[in-house]
């Protein structure tokens, strides 16, 4: 690419919108209930690296962030007392996952000002080489 | 009256130009089940036609963008498709540009001014 | 290309002052000209002291003449290479084109400035 800002600045856009698309994923399956029997839904953590040392973002490298990986959370989940669930054990326990609606919130909006901050760095990139464009007219 | 330098201009302007037009055809599919997002490639060609003294020889390949699909089948990701966007349109501007200051010192020497 | 002929047309025509350091038009070398400010002069030092590792306008003048060539092909470079895609920093290019641009028509204004003295001399009537 010739402006080395906007692959920085996509590949955080990249790293927010598989955020957001993880929370979405947790606060699907919020009430997905699961026999005692197996282990619970996991909410999913999104696993983010900075691309190279930071050297590289001066001469105009390879920079920005990417996702690694993504982990799971805890298997074992919240036990509930449900007898009436046709998954119920004989104990009348179900598996409720171990995710927490305030905090998928949170993430959801730091993930949705990170997203927008991309934008504004696309943005602001652009205005400043199209000035560049008018050198010596 | 083109050089080598405006000729490889040239074949910058017509792979851009080739570029934003599978760009929109791209977003206007970004709901479209099955649709594969395209991609156009012309850097290389052009590079290596410089390097053998043609530019004019540049192919504009027009590939299939290999990113993963979503449940639609569709692999359009928007944010690419954006900043794509941006990159090619301030790429095509700075070629017009130096188009521009091709001519434009062909016609100081000419002597008809600005 | 066209260009590199008519810089060179410049350089044959005899009577042609080329601009000097001193920054006083006809001189051509020897002792400090009258009028120019003496090389001990702690004054002179102090200002051009204050601006020391730059050119005067004149001396960027003649270099500007003299690097056309070099110029442009620096221009045509940067350009190719902003065709495939390659260049980091899209200042440089613009700055470079400028650069080409102003040196073109500096030439040409020294070379019609040139031709009008030439024919002035010629219509002198003998």
């Amino acid at each position: 690419m010739l402006f080395p800002t906007f692959q920085t600045a996509s590949s955080g856009l990249g790293v927010f919108r598989t955020w957001m698309d993880a929370v979405s994923d947790n606060m699907a399956n919020l009430d997905t209930v699961r026999p005692t029997s197996e282990p619970a839904f996991q909410a999913r953590f999104v696993v983010a690296q900075a691309i190279g040392t930071g050297q590289e973002a001066m001469t105009g490298g390879p920079a920005g962030a990417e996702v690694t990986g993504i982990t799971f959370g805890d298997p074992a989940g919240r036990l509930v007392s449900d007898p009436t669930n046709p998954l119920a054990d004989s104990n009348g326990m179900v598996r409720y996952p171990d995710v927490d609606m305030g905090d998928q919130m949170t993430q959801l909006m730091i993930a949705q000002r990170g997203y927008e901050a991309n934008l504004s760095v696309i943005d602001r990139a652009k205005d400043a080489y199209q000035q560049a464009l008018s050198i010596g007219r | 009256m083109i050089d080598s330098t405006g000729s490889a201009i040239y074949a910058a302007l017509n792979g851009l130009a080739a570029r934003q037009r599978v760009i929109a055809n791209n977003v206007a599919n970004i709901e479209t089940p099955g649709y594969i997002a395209g991609k156009v490639s012309f850097e290389d060609s052009l590079r290596a036609a410089i390097a053998e003294g043609d530019p004019s020889a540049t192919s504009v390949a027009k590939l299939r963008s290999t990113d993963p699909v979503n449940q639609n089948g569709n692999n359009v990701s928007l944010d690419n498709e954006v900043v794509s966007m941006t990159d090619t349109d301030l790429r095509y501007q700075l070629m017009v540009q130096a188009m521009n200051q091709k001519f434009g010192l062909l016609r100081t020497a000419i002597g008809s001014g600005a | 290309m066209a260009i590199t002929a008519i810089a060179g047309s410049v350089a044959s025509i005899p009577t042609t002052p080329t601009l000097p350091t001193t920054g006083q038009i006809g001189w051509t070398g020897g002792t400090a000209p009258p009028g120019s400010i003496p090389a001990g002069d702690t004054a002179a030092t102090a200002t051009t002291g204050a601006v020391a590792g730059t050119q005067n306008f004149g001396q960027s003048l003649t270099k500007a003449l003299d690097s056309l060539q070099a110029t442009q092909a620096k221009a045509d470079t940067l350009a190719v290479q902003a065709a495939t895609g390659d260049l980091t920093n899209v200042h440089d290019y613009m700055i470079a084109a400028t650069e080409a641009s102003l040196a073109t028509e500096l030439t040409v204004a020294v070379r019609n400035k040139a031709v009008d003295a030439f024919n002035q001399i010629m219509n002198m009537g003998v």
